[in-house]
């Protein structure tokens, strides 16, 4: 019995894994993972503008701002955006310059005295800009215009000195329970939400999917007739329940690899090239100076956990109401309630931090087949922590526990009904045996 | 040996299967007969340890059904259990390896069937791509496949042609030839009489007939007559234990209460000018059924 359980598992997982939708969907994804990690190399390699250097001309009326201007510019693109290249040069007059401009990358700043005899500017482009590079530019004059100014009032160096250093700033929270610490992880987090959750619920919508086309695939063609004079209901469910989730986990580790294999492909520029696209590698420094990775690296492992137990859960209910089903469409319409309540807990962790602190939200993060789903924003949130994670997890085993004695009653009930007359009758007094 | 002693089957209050006792033994075709509902479908699930007798008891050779077991008895049931979206070869390769066989011989017995089939070519196509035929051959194969000890045949000939069909009544003659004990169900009667030698008809899960087929058949009294002569139809219909008349092409069929009434009705047809044929025959399975099952669903 234990191989026929080993057969059934195997020829189930590569039944899905050989299935046309899977290598159809797997080849879009490669390349659109691919694709996402390289955008700034695909969008140059097409003619875009990652690469490209803006052309930054100056003509300066007053002769004495381009070169605080320059040294503003590369000050200022440290802190506003790593990004933007440029190069910056001298143009003897407006007409000159309104000459050169032949493209968006030619950008034109023209300097003049206002009437405190300070600085004025005047920004000139052939069409629309990059808005990180027109703040880059207008954070640089202002800069310019305070030093220019605090020149022009004579203040000592060493004053001037005082009054160019960075502000520090100390935070303080009320709450006692928050730290700098956890804000930054809630930054990270808020990063990794969309990456975790939304692929966490199609994942959900898979596996019930799944289980419930294969269940109904072999009740309606009576092959089940066939398969469970061979092997008990209960080796038939089990065997579906871990085919359905091996073939889960082996898709989100393609996902994985596939981003891997992304960034590898861009070669040595790695994590800083894509701090192009969202300044991921200044987060994970921050995050690593603070020790705070090392948090997250801590939290991960027991969200997965719960996701794992989560999709194990769903599963069974899957399988059961299948079994319970003599087709697609009745198994799509049995199935409705398990997307409601997964979509009840997509929403609510797409809207956690609305609920902050709310008990409401706290009740919850705790019921099972939701808590998956919501715990990591409310990690996020800072609304609940490992202790919270834990009890969700309990719950869940205990759910499945349940499922798996009451649900396998069911199963071994319905797998070899065939009719949609007293169903429920039917199922109550399967529960009763 | 099958040997099915006294199983009733409940479905809740409904009776399916009530009191019901059979054997079979090697190298022997048993015939279940019995109109739809009759609790056929219900004794072959029993059979197969897919359904528990609610009492009573099913062994195969001296050994309760269980799992191990049901691994020697082939099923070929009445509504088609293919998964059409897997190739032949795929299918063979998950029924019989849930028979415990292994790949290397489901392939060598598969291609053995196939060509004794002709259906070589079709090894790599799907099931869903095959016509009505050739998918009962795949599943008269998967059946086989796995050389069942006792074989269970539901309305084997389903969807076949005379040629077909000769073919599979070749194949299952020559599986009990081998031992094989096999239980064969349909509702087309002269399939049955080809190679039933014990029957047993169900009807609303009793049992109303049973026992060996020339036995049924000679204990019922009523005959039938098949004249060619030049004798009335009105005539025919006058004379004592004659129940009906029938006019087919140049034969007259009579339909007589009892074979007592044989020597009269010769002795008249004798009278008769033109007198080519006099055959007294035994009614058929079909008729027997028909009457068997008729009656009982009148009353």
């Amino acid at each position: 019995m234990k191989n026929k359980f080993i057969f059934l598992t195997k020829m189930s997982l590569l039944k899905k894994i050989k299935n046309k939708t899977f290598i159809i969907a797997n080849i879009i994804l490669i390349i659109l993972l691919i694709g996402i990690t390289n955008i700034d190399k695909i969008v140059t390699f097409f003619g875009g503008d990652f690469n490209e250097t803006n052309n930054i001309m100056v003509v300066d009326n007053t002769n004495e701002s381009y070169d605080v201007l320059k040294e503003s510019m590369d000050n200022a693109k440290l802190i506003i955006d790593t990004s933007i290249k440029y190069k910056i040069k001298k143009v003897d007059n407006e007409k000159t310059l309104r000459s050169k401009i032949k493209k968006d990358k030619d950008i034109g700043i023209i300097i003049n005295n206002d009437d405190e005899n300070i600085i004025d500017a005047k920004i000139i482009t052939y069409g629309y800009i990059n808005t990180n590079l027109y703040q880059l530019l207008q954070s640089s004059i202002n800069t310019s215009k305070q030093l220019i100014a605090i020149n022009k009032l004579n203040i000592e160096q060493e004053k001037l000195a005082k009054i160019s250093q960075s502000v520090i700033i100390k935070r303080e929270f009320i709450q006692k329970n928050k730290n700098q610490e956890e804000e930054t992880t809630n930054m990270i987090m808020g990063i990794v939400t969309p990456i975790i959750i939304l692929p966490f619920f199609f994942l959900i919508m898979l596996i019930i999917q799944m289980i419930g086309a294969e269940i109904n695939e072999e009740k309606s063609t009576k092959s089940m007739e066939i398969i469970i004079s061979n092997v008990s209901a209960k080796v038939h469910f089990f065997s579906k329940v871990v085919a359905a989730n091996l073939f889960v986990l082996i898709q989100t580790l393609l996902i994985v690899l596939y981003g891997f294999i992304g960034i590898l492909l861009r070669g040595n520029n790695g994590m800083n090239g894509l701090s192009k696209i969202e300044n991921i590698s200044d987060i994970i420094s921050s995050a690593s100076n603070l020790g705070i990775l090392d948090k997250v690296v801590n939290y991960l492992p027991i969200v997965i956990v719960l996701m794992l137990i989560t999709l194990l859960g769903y599963s069974l209910l899957a399988g059961i109401l299948a079994s319970m089903t003599t087709n697609m469409e009745d198994f799509q319409q049995l199935q409705t309630p398990i997307i409601v309540i997964s979509m009840v807990g997509f929403y609510l962790s797409l809207m956690s931090s609305l609920f902050e602190g709310s008990l409401f939200i706290r009740i919850f993060s705790y019921i099972p087949f939701i808590s998956a789903i919501l715990s990591p924003s409310l990690l996020i949130t800072g609304v609940i922590g490992m202790k919270d994670i834990i009890l969700s997890i309990l719950l869940m085993i205990v759910v499945i526990y349940l499922l798996i004695k009451y649900g396998l009653k069911i199963y071994k009930e319905g797998i070899l009904n065939y009719s949609g007359n007293k169903l429920w009758k039917k199922m109550r007094k399967a529960l009763k045996n | 040996m099958l040997k099915v002693e006294n199983v009733t089957k409940y479905y809740d209050d409904f009776k399916a299967v009530d009191n019901l006792s059979f054997e079979v033994n090697k190298g022997e075709i048993f015939g279940l007969l019995g109109a739809n509902g009759a609790g056929k479908t219900t004794t072959f699930r029993m059979i197969m340890n897919l359904l528990e007798p609610t009492s009573g008891k099913i062994t195969l050779n001296g050994q309760v059904i269980n799992y191990d077991i049901t691994d020697k008895i082939g099923y070929l049931t009445e509504e088609r259990s293919l998964l059409l979206k897997l190739t032949v070869k795929e299918l063979m390769i998950y029924y019989a390896s849930l028979k415990g066989m292994v790949k290397e011989d489901i392939e060598n017995e598969l291609k053995k069937w196939l060509k004794r089939f002709k259906i070589e070519e079709y090894e790599n196509k799907k099931i869903k791509e095959l016509s009505k035929g050739n998918k009962q051959k795949i599943q008269f194969i998967s059946a086989i496949i796995h050389k069942p000890e006792l074989l269970i045949l539901d309305e084997p000939f389903s969807g076949l042609d005379p040629i077909n069909v000769d073919m599979f009544i070749e194949v299952i003659n020559e599986l009990k030839e081998n031992g094989t004990m096999i239980i064969f169900s349909s509702h087309q009667m002269n399939h049955v009489e080809l190679f039933c030698e014990k029957l047993m008809i169900l009807d609303h899960g009793k049992t109303i007939l049973k026992g060996n087929l020339k036995d049924i058949k000679s204990n019922y009294d009523e005959r039938k007559i098949l004249v060619k002569a030049d004798a009335s139809k009105t005539e025919l219909k006058k004379l004592k234990g004659v129940k009906n008349v029938l006019i087919k092409g140049d034969e007259i069929e009579l339909s007589i209460e009892d074979k007592k009434y044989v020597e009269s009705i010769f002795k008249y047809i004798t009278k008769c000018k033109n007198v080519t044929k006099f055959e007294v025959v035994e009614l058929s399975l079909h008729e027997i059924f028909t009457k068997e099952v008729g009656v009982r669903n009148e009353e």
